[in-house]
Formats: structure tokens, sequence, C-alpha cells
């Protein structure tokens, strides 16, 4: 009777399967056609453009923000981490040393986030002691960064590879490289392969003879890192920092990450996830910009779209297990 | 009484020793701090959002979280205003306590039977009860100048601050409800095993629904109160009612990972930040500062909870490695 | 054990920082402000101001962050007044909100000062000195410069700050109705900058730009960050100088712009003028110069900052 079945749902099933597998994407299409239906301006090169200056800084946090949901935490700091990091590279790009106000200020990151990492893994956290532990950091780094320069809004007045770095297609070059690398990083490495077998089941990891405490450290490193680049990005896009930039930052990299199909619960996901939750997210902001609705209305709709993103892949995961 | 005895009822009573000290030593330094005024003072701060912190420690008793409390909160202060405003107090009442409980069920229905994670599913949920409550007033707060309501969000009843009775209520029931009923150990069983809980025939769903059912109520009944002594509506109202809550829930005690906690640590825990807040304003400390001060706190009591939440199940669990490797294999829902 | 120590580390350094305040002068008249916005980086230079006044008057400020909301303000105010300062700076952090306080306030007797935003209408009759813009005649100041520049037929795009402030409901009033004087000039289209954050401007105005293209012809921004996040879209698109703009604050980044002539002009509203009006009313209530009722406005000035004037007024803002 089985067999019977199968011939005959197979078309049926592989639509669906099609259609649900991606479901969120389709319904990304069904949107980007409305929208350019009212507003041909839509798909202009230059829309499109604005686009990826508009994603690419949310998309590099959302990418760092993607190596410690992989590993089964979660990091409520970035945001505030970035504001900080801003202050740091504006006021060293700001005194004339251009490539340091670069580099210094992501090392800087990567260290915060080895720290961060380091309190997870020495008290064997996972979401709930990562979320308290880097709410606690969120509010220091918020206060750091309006201590340093007094809680002034900085303008850049340097001129030369810090003011172009942020510009044009540049952020977007960043970002997509970011998703390479860390895409290679993990489905090409063993490295890659450990984090997410961490993520999944940090104790049937530590019965195999991984070191998790050091998946734990690196996670947060690398989340560090990259959200020290997009705190960099940032002041170079708009020429200035603010000591409160990155406030609810960390809230739309979670979003983008979630709508994506990257797990909370930790080990299941990967960048290319990530990457189609910032495009949808980044598609969707620009649309109803376009569209005249207000931040609010925008609001609302944000949320009906990250519940219905993991609902529709809750019932997507259900209904392959019925299929077995 | 052995070593062991006394070193575990300091471990359990960890809170009370450590609130202890910050009060002696502010008696001593800042005047004026053990006054009745000001003790009073404390507690007034600390009761709004002390009845949505033990809605929540039932919450993550229970193993679930809510981060849509604080959204919730302000939509309530505007629901309440407006309707108030239009049509009468009592309808206002029925409406916000109505619009907590359907909040609740929406979200307990998400968790529970689109299997959604309670952090996304409250994260959706307070980005759409914000964009709701601003795109409804515009961003614009909504003021509700009424002297009565006003004299009962602010006045005393036998010397004690109106909305700490119901602080000192919310606590009693919570207390109650976790000690004394079948409720209460229902969801320190779903909450400390799901698996197990299962098992024995708990309505886990049920259950977990119920969790966001309170919380919505709870933080339905802190908003009313909120804008009666407020006179005002606003939806920034109650921005940091989430994560002040449960800093307050595990400085107490109360364990993230589900399954073990009271009502008495999150009482200790509230009052301890109530304190903390209060001593930092009274020694003049320069507001950036005390950000600085407070999230390192909260860093070092959730890493030594976290240390001390490892080694206390494992020293009581004494039945061999079979038993324990047994209940480690099982799935933490967190 | 570990977290006894902890909390006992955490009670040294609470007293340890009382011992460092309690090592100040005596005799010297205490205030308390409390900032709905201390956080802002308006308040940075405000606050600074603030503390210099009141030390050039003997007068000890402390300064505590309202967070943007009346239920903490209120809280803070009222373990001010039980702590016995002589006076009280109260920043609303909303109109609506300030109904409890300023009720708590004058009840209590304590000499204090509104600063910067309104209090609500219901209560605006018994208090007794604000200090601060007025917000509709800054955008009133913006209208006109507005039509000034581009005369009675054009197509106007406003990015108004954070909504349901005070100073983003009033300027926008204050723009619209010089503007609606004009039938021939049209305001394509106004939003709110969440935060005030020149980064979600910079977004907003790529997809005004994406929307109107080449028609729009006026900006009018609430803010000189806001404007400068602005410009970076408008100058992305080759629209700079195509694409007029009055802004207010006229602070370091406003006039910067007037220079290089990207910004035509900005409104003045001087964070430093206010913090020293804010101090001076608070110490003419207690000095009782000033009484409960008498409702005085200390106004800042809000003059209109284009390249002719700009020498005058620059320093004024921060």
């Amino acid at each position: 009777m089985e067999v019977a079945a199968r011939p005959k749902d197979s078309i049926k099933n592989r639509i669906v399967d099609i259609l649900s597998n991606n479901a969120i994407l389709f319904l990304m299409l069904l949107l980007v056609s409305v929208v350019a239906i009212l507003y041909p301006r839509f798909l202009t090169l230059a829309n499109f453009n604005n686009i990826l200056n508009q994603i690419s800084v949310i998309g590099c946090l959302a990418c760092g923000m993607t190596f410690v949901l992989l590993i089964g935490c979660i990091d409520l700091s970035v945001g505030s981490m970035m504001s900080l990091i801003g202050i740091m590279a504006v006021t060293v790009a700001n005194g004339g040393r251009e490539w340091l106000a670069i580099i210094l200020p992501i090392l800087a990151a990567g260290a915060i986030g080895l720290i961060k990492g380091g309190i997870i893994a020495g008290v064997n956290g996972r979401l709930g002691e990562s979320f308290i532990t880097t709410y606690g950091a969120q509010s220091v780094l918020a206060a750091l960064a309006l201590i340093i320069q007094g809680g002034l809004f900085m303008m850049v007045t340097a001129t030369g590879i810090f003011t172009r770095i942020g510009k044009g297609a540049n952020p977007a070059y960043v970002f997509f490289a970011l998703i390479v690398i860390c895409q290679f990083i993990l489905t090409k490495t063993s490295f890659g392969r450990k984090l997410l077998f961490v993520g999944s089941n940090p104790k049937a990891a530590r019965l195999s003879g991984v070191n998790i405490k050091f998946y734990f450290l690196m996670a947060f490193m690398m989340c560090g890192l990259i959200s020290g680049i997009a705190g960099v990005l940032l002041p170079s896009r708009v020429m200035s920092a603010n000591p409160t930039a990155g406030t609810n930052y960390e809230l739309e990299a979670i979003a983008a990450c979630v709508v994506g199909g990257v797990s909370m619960k930790g080990g299941s996901g990967s960048f290319v996830n990530t990457l189609i939750g910032v495009i949808v997210i980044g598609v969707l902001s620009n649309s109803m910009n376009l569209l005249g609705l207000s931040s609010y209305p925008q609001m609302i709709v944000k949320g009906f779209v990250i519940a219905l993103a993991f609902a529709l892949d809750v019932v997507n995961k259900r209904r392959q297990m019925q299929r077995g | 009484m052995k070593r062991a005895d006394i070193s575990r009822l300091v471990k359990d009573n960890i809170i009370i020793i450590a609130l202890a000290l910050p009060v002696i030593l502010l008696t001593m330094t800042a005047s004026g701090f053990m006054t009745v005024s000001n003790i009073k003072n404390i507690f007034i701060q600390i009761s709004l959002y002390g009845i949505v912190a033990f809605a929540m420690t039932i919450s993550i008793i229970g193993g679930e979280f809510d981060l849509s409390v604080s959204s919730l909160l302000g939509v309530v202060t505007i629901l309440f205003t407006d309707i108030a405003k239009r049509v009468n107090v009592p309808v206002a009442i029925l409406v916000c306590v109505s619009a907590g409980i359907v909040v609740g069920l929406i979200n307990g229905f998400m968790v529970s039977k689109l299997k959604i994670n309670a952090f996304v599913a409250t994260l959706a949920m307070m980005l759409m009860l914000k964009g709701f409550a601003l795109t409804y007033t515009n961003g614009r707060p909504i003021n509700f100048p009424n002297p009565a309501l006003n004299a009962f969000g602010n006045g005393d009843f036998l010397g004690m601050p109106n909305i700490t009775l119901f602080f000192l209520g919310a606590f009693l029931i919570t207390w109650y409800v976790l000690r004394n009923t079948k409720f209460g150990r229902n969801v320190y069983a779903a909450g400390g095993n799901l698996v197990v809980a299962k098992m024995v025939g708990i309505n886990v769903d049920f259950y977990k629904t119920m969790l966001f059912v309170i919380l919505g109520f709870a933080t339905s009944v802190a908003g009313v109160l909120m804008a009666m002594r407020l006179s005002s509506g606003n939806t920034l109202f109650g921005g940091d009612l989430t994560m002040s809550v449960v800093a307050g829930v595990v400085i107490g005690g109360t364990s993230l990972s589900g399954g073990r906690g009271s009502a008495v640590k999150t009482f200790w825990g509230m009052l301890f930040i109530g304190v903390l807040f209060n001593g930092l304003q009274r020694l003049a400390v320069q507001a950036n500062w005390q950000d600085v001060i407070k999230g390192s706190i909260l860093i070092v009591v959730v890493s030594v909870d976290a240390i001390l939440a490892q080694k206390i199940p494992l020293s009581q669990i004494t039945t061999g490695r079979k038993r324990k490797e047994q209940i480690s294999a099982l799935p933490r829902d967190v | 054990m570990k977290k006894l120590l902890a909390l006992i580390l955490t009670s040294i350094l609470i007293v340890s920082c009382f011992a460092v305040a309690s090592a100040e002068a005596p005799a010297a008249r205490k205030v308390f402000f409390t900032n709905a916005f201390f956080t802002a980086p308006f308040c940075a230079p405000l606050n600074a101001q603030a503390m210099a006044t009141a030390a050039e008057n003997n007068i000890e400020l402390t300064i505590v962050d309202g967070q943007a909301d009346a239920s903490v303000q209120l809280d803070q105010i009222k373990t001010a007044i039980d702590q016995g300062y002589d006076g009280i700076i109260y920043f609303p952090a909303d109109a609506a909100g300030s109904i409890t306080i300023v009720n708590t306030l004058n009840e209590s007797g304590i000499a204090y000062a509104i600063i910067d935003s309104k209090v609500d209408a219901s209560v605006a009759e018994t208090i007794p000195v604000f200090a601060g813009p007025d917000n509709v005649e800054m955008g009133r100041v913006a209208g006109r410069a507005c039509v000034e520049q581009i005369g009675e037929n054009a197509k106007v795009v406003c990015l108004m700050g954070s909504a349901g402030t005070d100073p983003a409901t009033n300027r926008q009033k204050g723009f619209e109705e010089i503007i609606s004087q004009y039938p021939g000039i049209e305001i394509l289209a106004a939003q709110n900058v969440d935060g005030w954050d020149p980064a979600i401007a910079m977004s907003i105005m790529q997809d005004y730009i994406t929307r109107f293209g080449d028609e729009i012809e006026f900006l009018f921004t609430h803010d000189d960050g806001i404007f400068q996040g602005a410009q970076q879209a408008i100058a992305a698109a080759g629209l700079t100088g195509k694409i007029k703009a009055v802004s207010t604050g006229a602070n370091n980044v406003g006039v910067a712009a007037i220079k290089s002539g990207e910004l035509y002009g900005s409104v003045l509203h001087s964070a430093k003028e206010e913090g020293q009006l804010g101090v001076e009313a608070v110490i003419a209530v207690m000095d009782g110069e000033i009484k409960n009722g008498d409702q005085e406005w200390f106004k800042c000035m809000s003059p209109l900052v284009t390249l002719e004037n700009v020498a005058e007024w620059e320093g004024w803002g921060w």
C-alpha cells in the first residue's frame, strides 16, 4: 500500500516540497512583484544598490550572531559593542591613523568577544546564561561607549581609506565576503563541523572528546570580530559616530538569522540561512519605505514575518517527519 | 548540624546575606537610608515590576521565557487610558485584563501547539504589540488626569503604599501556588524535565500555555496600576521590564534552566535590585558608572549562580554513574 | 562562597563611591537633575554646561539618567525629595507622563524647574518656570527659510525626530503652519527617524530618492545629525546642491555642513544655553524670585544660522 501511494503523491509532494522549503523566499518574490508594479523604480539598479548598502551593516552583525546561535547561545551585547567600536574607530581615524582605525577596533572587539566567550565557557552556559551575561555586557559596553568621548556625537573628519570602506557597494562586498568565508569554515573544515556538533549536543561532544570550551570561546570571538567589522563600517557609511548608534541592532540581527532559518536551539543552520534572512528583512524594509509605510506599522509586519517564518519552518519539519 | 548542612544553608540563602551587606553599609554611610519613608520608596520602586517578576518566576520554573511583557505593559497603559477616557474605568480594566490574557494565550499557543521557540515567538509578539501601540497612538503618549485614580495609584492603605499591597498579594499567591498546589508541583515537573513530565501524564501543553497566560494577566495588572500611578499611557513605559524582571528572578536564585526556584527567592532578588538602585542614587554615583556597576553585578551573579547550579545537583545525585548519565542525556528545554 | 565574595566586593565598591562623594565641600546647595534623555548626544554638552553653571553658583549638582521613562523619573524624584535636596531640575520624558511628577513636586514644596520639553497642559499652570526652546517657533523659522529658498511652488520631504517627542511634534507643527499658507508647496513625505539615528535617516533618504527621484527640491530635518545621515544618501545619488536643505540644531555638525555649502541653514537650539538656563531657573526658584504657578519661560534663542551669520553663532551649539 505504501509503495502504491508513493508515485501518486510524489509529483504533488515534490512541488509542495519546493514551495515549503523555500516558502519565505516565495513570499518575498510575491512582495517584490507587488511593489514593482506599484513602484517601477523599485526594480532599478540604483535601488538594488540602496538595498545592498542598507543591509550590509546588519548583515555583518547577523553573520557574527550566527556563530553564537549555532553553538546554542545568544549575544545581546553586539549592538552596544557596535556603538563602542564606532566611537573608538572615529577617535583613532580623526587622529590621522586610518588603517589603525580599521584594524585596532576590530581586534578590540575580538578581545571583548573572547572575554564574553570565556565567561560563558567558564560556567558551561548555554542560551539562558548567555542571555543574562550578554545583557549585563550590553549595559557595561553601552556605558563605556558613552564614557570614552563624554557622550558626544562625533563627525568623521578623516578623508582617506576610512571614509571609503563604508561607501557605495563596499559594505556589500565585505558582507558577501564574510558570508562566503564563514560558510566555507562551517561546511568545509573540521572546526565548522565540530562547532555544529557542540551546538547541537554539547554533552555528546564532550563525551566524544571535543574540547567544547574552545568552541564556545571561538564562537564568541568570531561574533566579536565580525561585529567589530560592522562597528567600523557603520561610521564610515554615515560619516559620524553616535554613542548610542547600535541600540536595538542586536534584535534586528537575531530577527534576520531566525527568519532565514537559523535555529535558536543550536547546531542547526548555516550562513546561507543568514544571507536569506538578511535579504528578506532588507527587501521588506525597503519595500515598506517605498510604500510610504511609517516605521510603526513596519514593526507589526516584521513581527508577523518572524513568527510566520518560524511557523512555516516548524510545519515543514513536521510534514517531513511524518513522511519519514 | 554538620558542616555540609551549614554550607548548604548559606548557599540556599545567599541572597539574604548578600542583601544584608549593602543594607548595613548603606545604613552606616548614606544618611536617611534606614528611614520609614526611604524603605517605602524602595518598595514602591519594585512593586509594579515585582508583580510581573512573580509571574516570571513561575514561567522560568516551568522552563519558559517571555520577551513580550515589556511591550505588553506599554500597550496596557495605552489601552487603559484611552478606554477610560472614552468609556469608563471598569470597562477599561476589564479590557486590559482580557487583553493580557489573550496575549498570553496567543504566546502559549505559539509555543505549545505551533512549537515555536519561546524566545522567537515572544520576540515576534513584542514587535507586533509595540508596532500596534505606536501605530494606534502615532507614537504619542495619552494623558489621563484623573485625581481619584492618581490618588489610588500613589496612595497608602494603613501606612502601606497601595501598589506594594498588590506586590505582596502577588508574592503570597505565587508562594502558595508553587508550594501547596498540584498546579505548582506540575510546573516544577514540566520545567525540570519535560520528558519525564510527559511520561507521568502531565498535560505539558496546558501548563506551558498557562505560564504565558499568568504572565499576561500579571503584566496587565501592573500596566493598569502604572497608568493610574502616572496618569498617562505610553508605549515606552516598561521598556526595560523584561530584563529587570529576569535579572531580579535570577539574582534571587531561581535557575534559568527551569525546575528550580521559588517566590521567596524572587522577593529577595527584587529587593536586592531595589536597594542597589536606591543606594546608587543616594550615593550620587554618576549615571554611566551606575550602568557599568549594574551590568557587572548581573554578569557576576549569573556566572556564580550557574557554577553553583552545576555543583548542587551533581552532589545530590549519588546513585552511581549510570543514573547520572541517564539524567544528563535527557534534553533540557531552555 | 564566590557569590558572597562577589557581593562583598560590590558593597565595598558602593561604599568607596560614597567616600568619594562625601569628600566634597559641604555648605553648597544641592540640586538634583533627572535628564530623560541622558544618553542622547544633545545632552552631553547640556549636562556639562549645567555642571559648569552649577559650580559657578556654588551648587552641588547630581545628574541621573531618566531612561526616557516617566515611571523611572517619578521614583528618582521621590527619592530625591526624601534625600532633602534643595532643588530639582526635571527634563520630562514626555508631556503626558509628567502629570503625577509635577503634582508630586508641587505637594512636596521643593523648588523645581522644568527644562527642554513642556509638561502636560493639565498641570502647565502650576509650574514655576520652564527653560527651553519654542519648538513651534523653530519650525516656523525653518518654514520661512524654506519659502525663501525655493519659492512658492516646490516639493518638500521631511525627516522628523522620534515620534511623540515634544521637539518632533512641535517643530513639524510650526513648519507646516508656514508651508500651509502656500498652496504651491507640496510635502511629498514626512517620516519619523527612530532615536534621531543618522543611519536610519540615511536609509529613509535613500528610499525617498528612489521613490521621488529628482522631484525632491527641499529637505527639512529636525536635527543636524539626521541631516548629516541624509546628506550621505544625497551625495551618493549626486544630488548635492540640487536638494536645498534646512535643519535644526546649528551644532558643530550643522555648522560644518553650512560652511561646506551642503546645508543652507539650521535653526539654533543651543544645548549649552539650555543647560545654563535650566540651572539659573532653579536658582531663581530656590531664591524665592519665582513661585509655583508663575509659569515663567526662560526661552532659548532660535535664530536661523546661515553662511552669512555663521561666525556669530558658531560655538553656541556643541
